[in-house]
Order: structure tokens, then sequence, then C-alpha cells
């Protein structure tokens, strides 16, 4: 029986060896695979899951920077001009809106759409397969949260930063403006050029792990990198001043229906006090400018032949270099011959002998050619260099023009003789201004400067003050010609310019414009630089306005102008009169 | 001992595990908070610097029908000499 017994188990016990070997073989296959397809995605293909999951889990975040703000001080409180603000860029995503028209209806009265607006923006969204279409930018606060309670889906809100000008119309050509160039913002012009990298700081990134929300998570890994803020500026520009300046220029502006302006004010130690362009834009809206020339700030840009006010330049020269005292006489008669040319007075008129003083007050172009033929052309150019002309004053400003003094390099005397009366070179306003602030300075050349700190995001401050250029003029010929241009103001053309009960010491100049086609055309420049009150000089200013329609010179035109901003300026700094 | 202690690390840890990623929601809402109230400080800071701004007083000053100051007058505060 057990012999029986022992034949029938054994191809039981075989049946279940072989079962059990099967089952072990496909057990050890199937753990094959799975330890082979777990090799191939684990060890083989690590980097590509590990980029997949990383994409999935992980936030890689830039950290934007604040731009910097500008700022003006008033009784040691900073106030901004140049600001940054939130917006909202209102969007919609297409392939979720099932009713487009529904959309727009709801959304067009609270954003304001046009119609040129609203239809093409409908047919946009109507399209279903597009994933992205922004709608409006710079949505304010109280727009998007209507939005926002309407709860469409397909549309989405994203905040935006813009800068901000609490001050409107107070100069875009001294800030300039933030553009973009592609995706990245820029700041272009002004001071926004000038200090584009220190003012937009450097940016930062986060890495963390996402939860299935998107929010991040605390207990996960995290690098963060922080942004680092721009630098806040400060100015030397007082708000109230540049207000009135730039107010007056306009009214003036209009009146003469001039065809642009410039003002600038300036403390004998540099400072600028204030600086302003008619027509200037709005830095907010600077796509809505009507052309792309106004970009440039023409008080460092537009440099032009200054005309008489130039005379101040070579009577100083005269004076220093001691060919000439104020009581100096020559007989005026009326033109000068130099080759084929003949250089006439602007009144076209001979005033027999005349003092230096004279020259001046009766701006005559014969009284500074005989100064300038005296002191000689290599002399004259060493003192129109020395005071500044035909390089950049170095101002912290975007796109500075150093002006062109070349033509005295030439060998004919002509070139001398005009450019002792202003025309035949060319020179920038704040070089001018700069040039006559060396007089109300005691002969020394200072360079004009804007921004008076710098503010770093540690609270670090970088404080900038008066710097001098150099000794122009001994101060004895600074207080000689002082008291030349004060005469001028007194008695000469710049009569108009004076305010009853100061002593102002300034120069006119109404100069031809250089015509297209060579020579000179109808249009002129007008000028009025002045200093007061003469006994201890607080501002120097410069007003210009370029081919004003009336008046045929300068003392009608711009000394007027001249006249109200320096009253303005007396009651606002409370300056006791001399007399 | 060794597993009754195992255990109890184990529990407590996963308790301020969770407790910190509690924490970390509770911190981003508080986060968002702040967002929102800075966001709003500044929107108001903003619109009172609007307020302050020359152009906004000149306005006004014209609806008040306000007058320049005149001719001002200054003293002269020469040295007294006084005599007994």
């Amino acid at each position: 029986m057990a012999i029986i017994k022992r034949q029938k188990s054994e191809p039981i016990q075989s049946l279940y060896q072989k079962r059990i070997t099967l089952l072990a073989l496909i057990i050890f296959f199937i753990s094959f695979v799975i330890i082979g397809r777990l090799f191939v995605l684990q060890i083989w293909d690590h980097s590509f899951y590990h980029d997949l999951a990383e994409r999935r889990q992980e936030v890689l975040k830039n950290l934007l920077p604040l731009r910097g703000s500008i700022y003006t001080k008033e009784k040691d409180q900073l106030f901004p001009l140049v600001t940054n603000r939130d917006y909202y860029l209102v969007y919609a995503e297409p392939v979720k809106i099932k009713d487009a028209k529904k959309v727009i209806d709801a959304i067009t009265p609270i954003l304001g759409l046009k119609e040129e607006e609203w239809q093409p923006l409908l047919a946009k969204l109507s399209k279903g397969s597009d994933p992205y279409e922004p709608i409006k930018h710079k949505v304010a606060k109280p727009e998007m949260e209507k939005i926002q309670a309407l709860k469409i889906e397909g549309i989405g809100i994203l905040p935006e930063s813009y800068r901000f000008y609490p001050e409107k119309g107070i100069g875009g050509q001294l800030f300039g403006f933030v553009g973009f160039k592609g995706d990245e913002k820029i700041g272009q012009y002004g001071l926004e050029g000038y200090f584009n990298q220190p003012l937009t700081g450097k940016s930062g990134e986060i890495k963390s792990i996402k939860d299935a929300l998107g929010s991040l998570i605390t207990i996960g890994p995290r690098s963060i990198k922080k942004a680092e803020n721009g630098v806040d500026l400060v100015l030397t520009i007082d708000r109230t001043v540049q207000f009135i300046a730039c107010q007056k220029l306009k009214f003036y502006y209009d009146y003469f229906r001039a065809e642009s302006g410039t003002v600038i004010i300036m403390k004998p130690s540099g400072e600028i006090l204030a600086m302003c362009n008619y027509p200037d834009y709005d830095a907010e809206n600077y796509g809505e400018v009507g052309n792309i020339d106004y970009f440039n700030n023409p008080a460092i840009f537009a440099a032009y032949e200054p005309g008489s006010v130039f005379k101040m330049v070579t009577m100083a020269a005269g004076l220093d270099s001691g060919k000439v005292t104020p009581e100096s006489t020559y007989i005026d008669t009326g033109e000068v011959k130099i080759d084929s040319f003949t250089i006439r007075n602007s009144d076209l008129k001979a005033h027999g002998q005349q003092t230096m003083i004279q020259v001046l007050e009766n701006s005559l172009n014969t009284g500074v050619i005989f100064v300038e033929q005296l002191i000689g052309k290599e002399t004259f150019q060493k003192y129109v260099k020395a005071f500044g002309f035909g390089q950049p004053t170095g101002i912290t400003l975007d796109k500075e023009m150093p002006g062109d003094i070349s033509p005295l390099d030439k060998p004919g005397r002509i070139y001398g003789m005009t450019s002792a009366f202003g025309q035949g070179i060319t020179v920038t306003p704040l070089q001018l201004t700069a040039a006559f602030g060396a007089i109300a300075n005691k002969g020394t050349l200072v360079k004009p400067y804007l921004v008076s700190e710098i503010i770093h995001p540690d609270g670090k401050k970088e404080e900038f003050g008066p710097q001098t250029v150099r000794q122009v003029v001994d101060p004895k010929t600074a207080t000689l010609l002082t008291g030349m241009l004060t005469s001028v103001v007194e008695r000469g053309y710049g009569k108009k310019a004076g305010v009853k009960g100061y002593y102002f010491a300034g120069k006119t100049g109404t100069a031809q414009v250089p015509a297209p086609g060579g020579g000179y055309g109808g249009k002129t420049i007008h000028t009025f630089v002045g200093f007061g009150p003469v006994s201890n000089p607080q501002f120097v200013m410069l007003v210009k306005l370029n081919n004003p329609s009336g008046p045929r010179f300068a003392e009608d035109t711009i000394c007027p102008l001249f006249h109200d901003i320096a009253a303005y300026l007396l009651n606002y700094y409370q300056i006791p009169p001399d007399y | 001992m060794l597993v009754t202690l195992i255990a109890v690390a184990g529990i407590s840890y996963l308790i301020q595990i969770n407790s910190l990623a509690t924490k970390g929601y509770q911190i981003k809402e508080l986060e968002n908070r702040v967002a929102e109230l800075s966001q709003e400080n500044s929107d108001l800071q903003l619109d009172a610097l609007s307020l302050q701004s020359m152009g906004a007083v000149k306005e006004k000053v014209d609806k008040l029908g306000l007058v320049a100051s005149g001719k001002a007058d200054y003293l002269q505060t020469t040295p007294v000499a006084l005599a007994r």
C-alpha cells in the first residue's frame, strides 16, 4: 500500500514542484520587470523624472526689486516726486469663456472700454482655443475690485507696478520715464536714464516646494536670495520753485506763441532749484507724447548759438587779462569789416565813443569785437573753455550735449569775432547758467548738481555738495563784471528784468537761428541770464524762448518772464531789499 | 521599552510636523493680510500726496478765491546801544 501510495504521490509532488517553480519564475520575471522598470524610471531616466517632479512640486519665483523713488527735501522731510504705485492687469483666458458677449457686457462699463476697444476684444474672447488675452493694463483698485466681485470664469487679475508722479506737469524731461525693453523695465532719459541701474536694484529668487493649491510648504526645502531694492534719490529741486517756474514759462510761451522755452534756476553753489522746459511731456503717459524730440531735455541737450548773452564771457576775458577796464573806450562806427563780411550792431547804429560798460548796456557787437581783437583769439578761446563751454557740465542727467566751440579752432579772424557776440558757436542753456554762476560766485566755476543724496536700501546715505571746477577769473574781475552787468539791468536792455528795490546783474541775448541752407533765417532765440541780489547772490536764472512771435528783442519777451520769477523768488526766500 | 520609545518619538514627530505645516498656512494667511494692509496704506499715502501736490493746492486756492500776499516789509534789526 505504501508503495502504491508513494507511486501516486510522486507525480503530484512533481506537479506541485513544477507549479511552484513556474510561480517562482513568474514572480521572478514580474519582479525583474518591476525592478527593471524601476531601474529605468529611477536611475536610467532619473534626471528626466526628477525635472518633471520638480516642475510639478517645486516653485522658482523671481523676486523683483522695488524701483527706487525720487524725492525732494522740504524742511528735512522727504516729498516724493516720482514713486511706484500698484495697478492691475485684467486678462482673459478665452478657452474658459463660454459666452464672450456676456463677459464683454459685464466688464465694459467697469473698465470704461470704448467701442473700438471692446469690439476687437469680443472677437478675441470668442476664439475658444486662445489661452491668454490681456484686456486692460493699469486698472485702478476700485475697478479691479468690481471685476473681482463679478467672479467671471476665464477673467483673471494680476498686480503690476507703475511709476507714479504726485506732481503733474512739472518736468517730465527732468525725470525721464520707465519704459519697456522686451519684458524688462528700463529707465530712459533724465534721471531715470542716468540712474537706471541703481534705481532698478537687483532681483532675487525663491526656490521651494508647493502644495496642490500652489502655496509654498513651510516644512519643505527652501532657498531664498532676497531682492535688493533700488536706491532712492533726493533732489536739490525746490518743488514750489519748480512749479512756479513751469507755470510762468508756460504763460509766456503761450502769450508769445513761442516754439519752445526753458527756465533754469540754480544757487550760485551749483544746486539746481528748478529746471523746466515747454513743451514737455507727461512721464506717466510717455507713450502719448506728440513728438519724440520732446523726450530730450533742451536745458542740457539743445545746444544753440546764444547771441549777445555770450558777451559776458568776452568781457570777462578782456577784464581778467587786463586788456580793458569798465571805463576803457573805443569808437563805435556801427560796423566792423573783415574780409568780405561786414558785422553791424543789432540796432544798425554807430554810437561813437563808448565805454565797456556801455558796450554791455547797449549790447554792441562792435564793442565785444574790439575786446576780442585786443586779447587775441587764443586767449579768448582759453577763457571760453575755462568757463566750461565745449564740454558737458557733468550733471547727472541722461543725454547732455557738450555744445560746439570748434569754430574757434579755425584759422580765420572772423570766427573769433562772431564768437565774441555768441554767433557761430553753440552752447547749452545749462552751460550758460553755470558760466554766469561763476561770476556770481566770485569767479569760481562750480558743477551744477541735481542730486543731493542717494539713500541705499540699507539706509546708508551718500551725500553730495558743491564741487568747484576751477577759478575762471579773478574775484576782482568777477566784482567788476557784476557791476557792469548790474548796469545792464539798471540802464541797459535788461531793464525789464529788474525787480524794484533789488540790484540784479544780467545780460540779454537775441540770437539769430541758422537757416537750413546756410546763413541766418528770420527765426530768433531770446535769452536772459541773470543773478541777484548782487550784494549776496541767492540764485542764478536763465530764461529762454525759442522764436517768440511779436517783439523782436529779448528785452520785451524774456526779461518780463525773468522779472516775474525773480520777484516771486525774492518773496518766497524772504530776501530783504537792497534799497 | 525601545519600541514604545520609538513609537512615542514617532508620534510626537508627526504631531510636530503636522502642526508646523498648519502654522505655515496660518503664516501665509497673515502674510497675505499684511500685504493687503500695506497695499491699502500705500494707496492712501499716494492719494494724500496727490492732494498735497502744488497743482491740487493751486486748484483749491483758485476755488477759494485766495489772493497772493502783497509787498512784504522787512524790519531792520540793527544792534541797539543802551547807555546809562
